[in-house]
């Protein structure tokens, strides 16, 4: 609680800083990693002089010192300190385009373990300093935004734990670093992680009192908390409710509205975005004998990535199910 | 009115102490501080290098018994980095008080067991010039500075940044590997740095170098990152520009070559050392271990094993092992000892 009151304040003194009048977002990226608690260290240099910093607020700094949380000399990217094996992940949807792998988890080297994704406004995001056997996509591979791409380390010019988060856009023929913060291409200020959502409201205060073999209608609305926008067709951003705790169990309660027994139904409407609020509904059938239930769920997004389990209360629907009376 | 004209020439003032203010940190950079030590004195500070030369058939072995420096337990890669560079006669080495560490001093130790020292931003890389009076050295940002092995003063040669290896070519100009970010690499190239003026030339365009070695015929071969995670060697200067030398397949790291560039040594992560001879084949598993380097002669290949280092010859067999995990090859460039 004290925490995000810190981290509420910190973001309106930002804003400040930035003037109310600034630019819109460009909300065409998001954050590379799911924590929601990984804080910037040491944002991009955007300017090229030696001991001459230009920082992602517009300050300029003429020395050569470090500036924690705004930059450091010449520095080309964003780091963001996580422990070791924290899931790193896409930024925006595109293509792995290249990847290496070689480097102990956290061995000090000229290199390090990266992965490169290319996207549809010709920007490359690189993510450096990945874990031994961190790189969990291959060359060519489709990914989204918000999957899980790698697993963070300390590899290559390291100190201490983090991701070193670039965006990179062709000038000429030379590849150069932009500054996603300065630019504004995040969602909201200083970011959001792709996908992260809290519970607002749930029909019948959540518990479903059912009849053996009847069906009832439940509805849950939860706020976009992320970065990305949930839709509900098939296209890049689909938002499912999903069985969880184990994830993806045969539900015994699926009714003749799921959509498989695992997927309790998509997002009723959308696209929506952050601060939005998307409901799911969804049947749910007295199969098993009478007797008190739980059923946990949880979100997906394009198949591949689940929200924070333990960030929506851990989510679950109390079922009762009562005698049969015709 | 008559306010409005004091205020100006106080404006004027304070803009004119606020950049006699801006320009003074913007020179605010002291060079690094450097110290010499006679031989007593370095025992006694506890920063004196060690240095046996051995010999293993044909080839002279540098086994270097470095300063401990904090309490931090050692880690025998960590430790084989520290040994920077060595003179063609081995008299000469540099080494660092921790590879990565940052800051962290450059130590020139000659032969007779005197040493200097210079406070350096970190260190990443150095080689030592042919007559051995001073030591070419990228710090931890990067920058590539002329360390004088008498007295131990450095002066800036180029900004860089630059990162591992660097070697003198036999024409006294210095080869090493330009990159876009030290901290992240998106690009490297080989790059010619004249030591006079810092002037810098890209050798190679658009490919993703983790290292080169020089070679006897006065051309260097270059090991690439391909965007698929494997690593090529290639070739420059003797005849045309990139020509292929050997594919080593997936995550191959810390690659060198023999003089000749025949025999090629590597490490695939978690799987130990390989070699690959050129015309001989697929690659082959000759031992476990870590940071292979091979003989300026092709014959024997230095592993870091058990703590130490094994030789071993080009089927594994092991020749000999030495305790300390910092051993170089004698007469190497940066493209062997690294
Ligand atoms: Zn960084």
């Amino acid at each position: 609680m004290m925490r995000s009151a810190v981290r509420a304040l910190a973001g309106a003194g930002l804003l400040l800083l930035l003037g109310a009048g600034s630019a819109l977002a460009a909300d065409d990226y998001t954050l590379p990693f799911s924590n929601p608690d990984v804080q910037l260290s040491y944002g991009i240099d955007r300017d090229p002089t030696r001991c001459r910093q230009l920082d992602w607020t517009g300050q300029v700094w003429n020395d050569c010192a470090s500036h924690p949380g705004r930059a450091y000399d010449n520095h080309t990217g964003i780091d963001y300190p996580m422990g070791l094996q924290s899931a790193v992940v896409a930024a925006r949807d595109g293509t792995v385009v290249g990847l290496f792998e070689g480097y102990g988890t956290e061995e000090f080297g000229s290199a390090g373990n990266y992965v490169r994704v290319r996207h549809a406004d010709g920007r490359d995001s690189l993510y450096y300093h990945l874990a031994q056997g961190g790189v969990l996509v291959g060359i060519n591979q489709k990914v989204y935004a918000g999957q899980q791409i790698a697993r963070s380390g300390c590899s290559g010019i390291c100190y201490g734990a983090h991701l070193h988060f670039e965006l990179d856009r062709l000038v000429g023929s030379v590849w150069q670093p932009s500054d996603p913060m300065a630019e504004r291409r995040w969602t909201t200020w200083p970011g959001r992680v792709p996908y992260l959502a809290s519970v607002v409201r749930e029909s019948n205060s959540g518990t479903e009192v059912i009849r053996r073999y009847q069906t009832v209608t439940h509805w849950v609305e939860f706020r976009n908390l992320g970065g990305r926008a949930w839709r509900p067709d098939i296209s890049l951003g689909r938002l499912l409710l999903v069985t969880y705790d184990p994830p993806l169990h045969a539900s015994a309660f699926a009714a003749a509205d799921w959509p498989s027994s695992t997927v309790a139904t998509p997002v009723d409407a959308g696209p929506i975005g952050p601060n939005g609020i998307g409901r799911y509904t969804f049947g749910l059938r007295g199969g098993p004998p009478p007797g008190t239930y739980r059923e946990s769920f949880n979100l997906l997004a394009n198949s591949v990535a689940w929200f924070d389990h333990g960030r929506i209360g851990n989510y679950y629907v109390p079922i009762v199910i009562s005698n049969f009376s015709p | 009115m008559s306010h409005a004209r004091r205020t100006l020439p106080l404006l004027a003032a304070a803009v004119l102490i606020m950049s006699l203010v801006l320009a003074g940190a913007v020179q605010a950079e002291p060079p690094p501080s450097a110290a010499r030590y006679d031989p007593a004195a370095a025992r006694s500070a506890g920063v004196a290098v060690a240095v046996t030369r051995r010999r293993i058939g044909e080839q002279t072995l540098i086994d270097a018994s470095l300063p401990r420096f904090g309490s931090t337990p050692i880690d025998p890669v960590s430790e084989a980095r520290r040994l920077l560079a060595t003179s063609r006669d081995g008299g000469i080495v540099a080494t660092t008080d921790s590879y990565g560490g940052r800051p962290g001093a450059l130590s020139i130790a000659t032969a007779d067991g005197s040493l200097v020292r210079s406070e350096l931003e970190g260190v990443l890389a150095s080689a030592v010039a042919a007559d051995g009076s001073w030591a070419a050295t990228i710090d931890g940002a990067g920058r590539m500075w002329r360390v004088e092995t008498e007295g131990g003063s450095a002066t800036r040669l180029a900004d860089g940044p630059f990162t591992a290896p660097i070697a003198f070519d036999p024409d006294g100009s210095l080869l090493t590997i330009a990159v876009s970010s030290v901290e992240a690499p998106a690009s490297a190239d080989l790059a010619r740095v004249e030591p006079a003026t810092g002037r810098v030339v890209r050798l190679t365009a658009g490919e993703l170098l983790s290292g080169f070695s020089l070679l006897d015929a006065g051309g260097v071969a270059y090991f690439v990152s391909n965007p698929d995670g494997s690593t090529s060697v290639r070739s420059l200067g003797l005849g045309a520009g990139g020509e292929p030398l050997a594919d080593l397949g997936a995550a191959a790291i810390h690659v060198s070559t023999s003089a000749n560039g025949r025999q090629i040594a590597f490490e695939r992560a978690g799987q130990g050392v390989f070699i690959q001879e050129r015309g001989a084949g697929a690659a082959r598993r000759i031992s476990g271990g870590a940071i292979p380097r091979v003989s300026p002669d092709g014959s024997r290949v230095m592993v870091l094993a058990g703590g130490g280092t094994d030789i071993l010859d080009l089927r594994g067999r092991r020749i000999a092992h030495m305790a300390s995990p910092a051993v170089a090859w004698a007469g190497c460039g940066a493209g062997c000892d690294r």
